[in-house]
């Protein structure tokens, strides 16, 4: 392994006991994983890749949510968004429409689904990122997420909802996100 | 037991009482304690300085395949931009066979693995049966000359940075998996970038 490797792996294993801003993001650029940021102070969110930012743009609204249950709010986890989260996946998922070539005939011309204005990325262990246009959302898409957002309130998901971050942005920029953000990418919450 | 009228009010109340109080509760996000930023300290710094390391020193290539645009750039400076093409996303079926193929540009990082002047196209399989053509037995009935520009710059499992005879075309994803730029940006992108140059592609 290379000497910058051993270093920074030595720095990892120290970064995941630890709650800085530079030990989550170090912990989330390890590796080429593809990775969102959430700068709270800012209210920015970039995608990245070995801490080069690909992407930048600003939201209106970043808010947290956590649990309420007949009034009764559920106990702040200072711990959530102290490390970074992982898988994420998007939902609704993609289209993937893969238009056929019929050989002979000639291909060229766009192809690609109708990117969303509105959609979650669901990490692993609990955190749901909703992306929210400030158009507000197709009657639809708008209506399965409310009912994805309830299923996760009362706990009908297959794996665990402790909280949701909600950011609001142009509907342009809802549109963009949705057609870069990979699946399987990771996010780190600045605040 | 009967259970009276006034007390199915009551528990209807409280019920819907306990729903409309129950949803995610939205609030802005509280800010780091002070003493979890620690700026300026040892530990920050170093934590500061192993995250410059991340990032490439020199010059890099970032492309956006939805907006089919290519940087060169050095740290935050943009040193050069351009329209390209990247994958189209299409499927293509072998009819004589099992044989599929995806043609999509992978998204991840990459380095520049060579710098090629006048390149050669050696035909692969796909290209023929997109024509709708025999796949030739001889391997030189698969070269063709001229059609990826005078510059390209390959970045691993046979997917490169080069020319196109279809400059029209830049601007939308119509490629089987390569990223094409222009005559006047490629020569300047391959005039600008090494073998290892780091690309970024998302």
């Amino acid at each position: 392994m290379p000497a910058p490797r051993l270093l920074l792996a030595a720095l990892l294993t120290t970064s995941l006991s630890g709650p800085t801003p530079q030990e989550r993001l170090l912990s989330a650029a390890s590796g080429d994983a593809f990775y969102l940021v959430v700068d709270d102070a800012s209210k920015r969110l970039s995608l990245r890749l070995r801490e080069v930012v690909l992407l930048e743009r600003e939201a209106s609204e970043v808010e947290l949510a956590t649990r309420r249950l007949a009034f009764r709010r559920a106990p702040a986890e200072g711990a959530l968004l102290d490390h970074p989260w992982l898988e994420g996946r998007l939902w609704p998922p993609r289209p993937d429409p893969r238009a056929e070539i019929v050989p002979g005939q000639p291909a060229g011309g766009e192809q690609g689904a109708e990117p969303q204005p509105c959609f979650d990325v669901e990490f692993e262990g609990g955190l749901t990122l909703e992306v929210r246009s400030e158009e507000g959302c197709p009657l639809g898409t708008g209506l399965a997420l409310r009912w994805a957002s309830l299923k996760a309130l009362w706990g009908w998901t297959d794996g665990e909802a402790r909280a949701r971050l909600r950011l609001v942005v142009p509907d342009r920029v809802a549109r963009e996100l949705h057609a870069v953000i990979p699946d399987g990418v990771r996010l780190v919450v600045l605040t | 037991m009967r259970i009276s009228r006034a007390a199915w009010v009551a528990g209807a109340l409280v019920g819907g009482a306990a729903l409309c109080g129950t949803g995610w509760d939205y609030r802005p996000l509280a800010p780091d304690p002070p003493e979890a930023v620690a700026p300026g300290s040892a530990e920050t710094k170093r934590l500061e300085r192993a995250l410059r390391r991340l990032r490439p020193s020199g010059r890099y290539i970032v492309i956006d395949r939805g907006a089919s645009r290519l940087w060169l750039k050095r740290g935050d400076e943009v040193l050069m931009e351009a329209v390209c093409s990247a994958g189209s996303g299409r499927l293509l079926r072998d009819p004589q066979g099992d044989r599929r193929w995806v043609f999509d540009t992978p998204r991840g990082y990459f380095e520049v693995r060579d710098k090629i002047v006048n390149p050669v196209w050696r035909k692969p399989d796909w290209a023929f049966i997109e024509e709708g053509l025999p796949v030739p037995e001889d391997p030189g009935e698969r070269i063709e000359y001229g059609v990826l520009g005078r510059f390209a710059l390959p970045f691993g499992d046979g997917y490169m940075i080069h020319g196109t005879l279809y400059e029209r075309l830049l601007g939308s994803p119509v490629t089987h998996g390569c990223i094409r730029l222009g005559r006047v940006d490629l020569a300047r992108l391959y005039a600008s970038v090494e073998i290892g140059t780091p690309i970024f592609i998302f």
